[in-house]
């Protein structure tokens, strides 16, 4: 399959409202990660908020929907789309790609009527909901809980209306976003792409997610990113200066039995078929982009690369939490801006390190059900 | 035609299928009664909708489906039991045992997951104060809140349950849009295979939204149906009488591979895809398009993909949903998409007459049963067509099964929220 070129990528994260704030931040050792009270019982304490986000260009009404997923999922897009000047491309050639962390139910969307439905007691009437309570639910609740409707809404700002895919729930399904861009792109049903990733937001069922995931520590983050695909021929048609490319990515299935996510087998498989769609070892690899998170994962790095102390390894996760379905967006952002600007910041309190430019990136990304992927990104010379 | 072109390493075709609806726990007990032309849309007999101005649907039989006690740290929800009776069905029929890579075998899967309880939706809100703060130590702690949470919402979860099932290792892939999914599902399979990225993928959807939150979320919406006869006459895709769509259940699943592989390995084949074509409305959030345009696009992608002209396509599998405004708005796009005089040729019908409305498992069900229609050369008909509307004046094969040879169909998918799906579909080749 042939290499795709990468021509935006824009991120908003706990550490800023932007990709190169976010950058910026990490070269300069912040972290995203703050105490979070009330997580005392999940043996966390902390959480990492994404920064304060302006307001959408139009409010939720009667034929818009807005929502913190989608809130999120419209500036990255907005700006990747802008950055990339993908008003140029037909809009029946622009698709739309994206993985998209769970989507729950606002609590305060149900409040009323739950209310509603309150016996004399004061207490939760089942009756009472059946027979009616129900009605008092905010009209937008459906929408607000089809994982979809964010993208179509986006689809409809955007004005676009190419290939469009909206896949769910952890960083297995965002990687898997942008190999599937890259195949629409290849099969020529789409001349660019918006892949995108977002991560879930906060509330009480994301939290006791993260908790399940059975990761000790696990710090949820929120955060999305968005990067720009499009196939060589466009570009070149287009005259848009590249920002990368994206030459290799496969997805694997094994649960591990160590706990939740994939076996180290299934991780060095998809890296080794990943390197190989990309014509390249793993030596060619100068920057690895972890989840940090999993012993599995670990085990499956040293089987790859061994001892290599020349690899510049970066986990986005300890200053930004861990982002689900928006990780592998963050993670590529971050990759090909690091391989632009030729420096890879330590997640780990070390030291920054030089990178070359043009070189190589791998982003590793996991489910906790057992999927597991690999990107490789080639930065421009 | 570019089908014939294509070499059998990059023609893809079904070599398994299975299904559980409403009408049955196989494909070939809803082939019949759909060629019957029966209604499984019954009054709800398995949960609580008092209340509730629409209570009827399609609810699969609990006994086509295996137990709930799957070896999970919580009982299978509803999805995961359809998605593994439908997925083993078709696994046997392909013996994907027999695949030797198994790190080759995909699984992409559309669908929602399981729904909310309402004691669920009380629990999340008793646990929030008046500023709007959750305790959510207090909500941890509530019985049984926490595995539903984990289990019941995660729309990957049953996939990978079916991908364990099966020993399938090439990856698993959740699609969550809505109405479009399972249709996006094998169109996706179809490019990962010509792409030569699996050797076998298993496709399909599932949904289960018969039980109060599903449905509330859709009466909500206005889109069920509001007034009928009887719960048989409910569901009637393009009448003048239509009023909104009937919830259903189920789950189809395929195993696709390349004409390559199914002949190596000596495998029947079953039907072909030919194109695949999806698209965005990029209009209202709440609204379809007037004009139909994305429905128009995802068809004419489809036709391109495949290589094939209007001309050729003898029949459309209908999204068709019932509803007042989709029927319209698809009648106006096959005419755009075909040409008006071609689309007034072709028979066009709609499956949810008879199933209602699967949701994420429709495209799935829908496309199996076009194939079955090429593989008998019977088209099947949309049931409670009595009272024709002057903007829905296509050949909606009215009431009774048509037989008719054909090669050639369309299947159209198209999602709440303007996500939109086309496959055009093939007859098994015949030197398969």
């Amino acid at each position: 399959m042939a290499a795709v070129v990468a021509t935006a990528a824009e991120a908003v994260t706990g550490l800023g409202l932007g990709l190169a704030a976010t950058l910026a931040a990490l070269r300069s050792g912040r972290t995203a990660v703050a105490p979070e009270a009330g997580l005392e019982a999940f043996g966390v304490g902390a959480a990492a908020h994404v920064v304060p986000l302006p307001p959408t260009h139009a409010p939720d009404g009667p034929t818009r929907v807005v929502t913190p997923h989608g809130t999120l999922l419209e500036l990255v897009a907005r700006a990747a789309h802008g950055q990339a000047n993908l008003g140029s491309v037909p809009r029946e050639a622009v698709a739309l790609m994206i993985g998209l962390g769970m989507v729950d139910s606002p609590a305060a969307d149900l409040e009323a009527a739950v209310a509603a439905s309150r016996g004399a007691d004061g207490a939760f009437d089942l009756a009472r909901f059946f027979q009616g309570g129900f009605r008092a639910i905010h009209p937008h609740w459906p929408l607000r809980m089809l994982n979809n409707v964010v993208v179509g809404q986006l689809a409809a700002d955007l004005d676009v209306r190419g290939d469009n895919l909206v896949l769910a729930a952890e960083a297995d399904a965002g990687a898997r976003a942008f190999l599937e861009a890259r195949e629409a792109l290849d099969s020529g049903a789409a001349l660019a792409a918006i892949v995108a990733g977002v991560s879930e937001t906060f509330g009480p069922a994301a939290l006791l997610r993260a908790q399940l995931r059975g990761t000790p520590g696990l710090v949820l983050g929120e955060a999305a990113a968005a990067v720009v695909l499009e196939s060589e021929a466009s570009v070149k048609a287009r005259g848009v200066i590249p920002v990368g490319r994206l030459v290799g990515g496969a997805t694997g299935f094994e649960p591990s039995d160590l706990g939740p996510g994939p076996s180290a087998d299934a991780r060095v498989r998809v890296v080794r078929e990943a390197l190989a769609q990309a014509g390249r070892t793993p030596d060619d690899v100068t920057l690895l982009l972890v989840e940090g998170d999993a012993v599995d994962e670990a085990d499956a790095r040293r089987a790859v690369f061994g001892r290599r102390t020349d690899l510049a390894v970066v986990a986005p996760s300890v200053a930004l939490g861990h982002l689900t379905s928006g990780g592998p967006a963050v993670a590529s952002a971050l990759a090909l801006a690091m391989l632009s600007t030729g420096e890879a910041p330590s997640t780990a309190r070390g030291t920054p390190r030089a990178l070359k430019r043009g070189g190589v990136a791998l982003v590793l990304a996991s489910g906790s059900a057992g999927g597991a992927a690999a990107l490789v990104w080639e930065g421009v010379p | 035609m570019a089908r014939q072109a294509r070499p059998a390493d990059q023609r893809v075709v079904v070599t398994g299928w299975g299904m559980v609806t409403p009408m049955g726990g196989t494909v070939e007990a809803t082939w019949a009664g759909c060629v019957e032309g029966r209604s499984a849309v019954r009054e709800f007999a398995h949960w609580d909708s008092r209340g509730l101005p629409c209570r009827i649907g399609g609810e699969v039989d609990d006994a086509v489906l295996p137990p709930d006690d799957l070896g999970l740290v919580a009982p299978a929800t509803r999805p995961h039991r359809l998605l593994l009776a439908a997925g083993r069905q078709a696994a046997a029929g392909a013996d994907l045992a027999s695949v030797a890579r198994r790190d080759r075998i995909a699984v992409i899967v559309g669908g929602h997951a399981g729904c909310p309880a309402p004691t669920d939706i009380e629990r999340t809100v008793r646990h929030v104060d008046e500023a709007g703060r959750i305790d959510v130590a207090g909500l941890a702690a509530e019985p049984g809140y926490v595995d539903r949470n984990f289990h019941l919402r995660r729309c990957d979860h049953a996939p990978a349950v079916l991908a364990h099932d099966l020993d399938a290792r090439g990856g698993v892939t959740a699609i969550v849009s809505a109405c479009a999914a399972s249709a996006q599902a094998i169109g996706e399979a179809t490019r990962a295979l010509r792409d030569g990225r699996a050797d076998a993928v298993v496709a399909g959807g599932v949904d289960s939204h018969v039980n109060f939150a599903g449905f509330i979320g859709f009466v909500l919406l206005g889109a069920l149906v509001k007034r009928y006869p009887s719960p048989e006459k409910a569901s009637r895709p393009f009448d003048r009488r239509r009023s909104g769509f009937v919830m259903s259940e189920g789950a189809a699943v395929v195993v696709l591979e390349t004409l390559a592989s199914a002949r190596a390995r000596g495998r029947r084949v079953l039907g072909e895809v030919l194109g695949y074509g999806d698209s965005a409305d990029g209009f209202r959030i709440t609204d379809v398009h007037p004009e139909g345009e994305g429905a128009r696009l995802a068809m004419t992608r489809a036709m391109a993909d495949a290589g094939v002209t209007p001309d050729e396509v003898e029949y459309v599998n209908a999204h068709g949903t019932s509803t007042p405004t989709n029927d319209p708005g698809e009648t106006l796009a096959i005419k755009r998409a075909l040409g008006e005089a071609r689309a007034r040729q072709v028979p066009v019908s709609s499956n949810k007459s008879m199933l209602g409305h699967t949701i994420g498992a429709a495209g799935a069900v829908e496309a199996i049963m076009t194939w079955k229609g090429l593989a008998e050369g019977i088209v099947l008909p949309t049931i409670n067509y009595e009272t024709p509307d002057p903007k829905c004046d296509l050949d909606y094969v009215p009431n009774t099964a048509r037989r008719m040879p054909h090669r050639v169909a369309l299947s159209n998918s198209f999602g709440f929220g303007g996500q939109n799906a086309c496959l055009c579909l093939g007859a098994a080749p015949s030197e398969g």
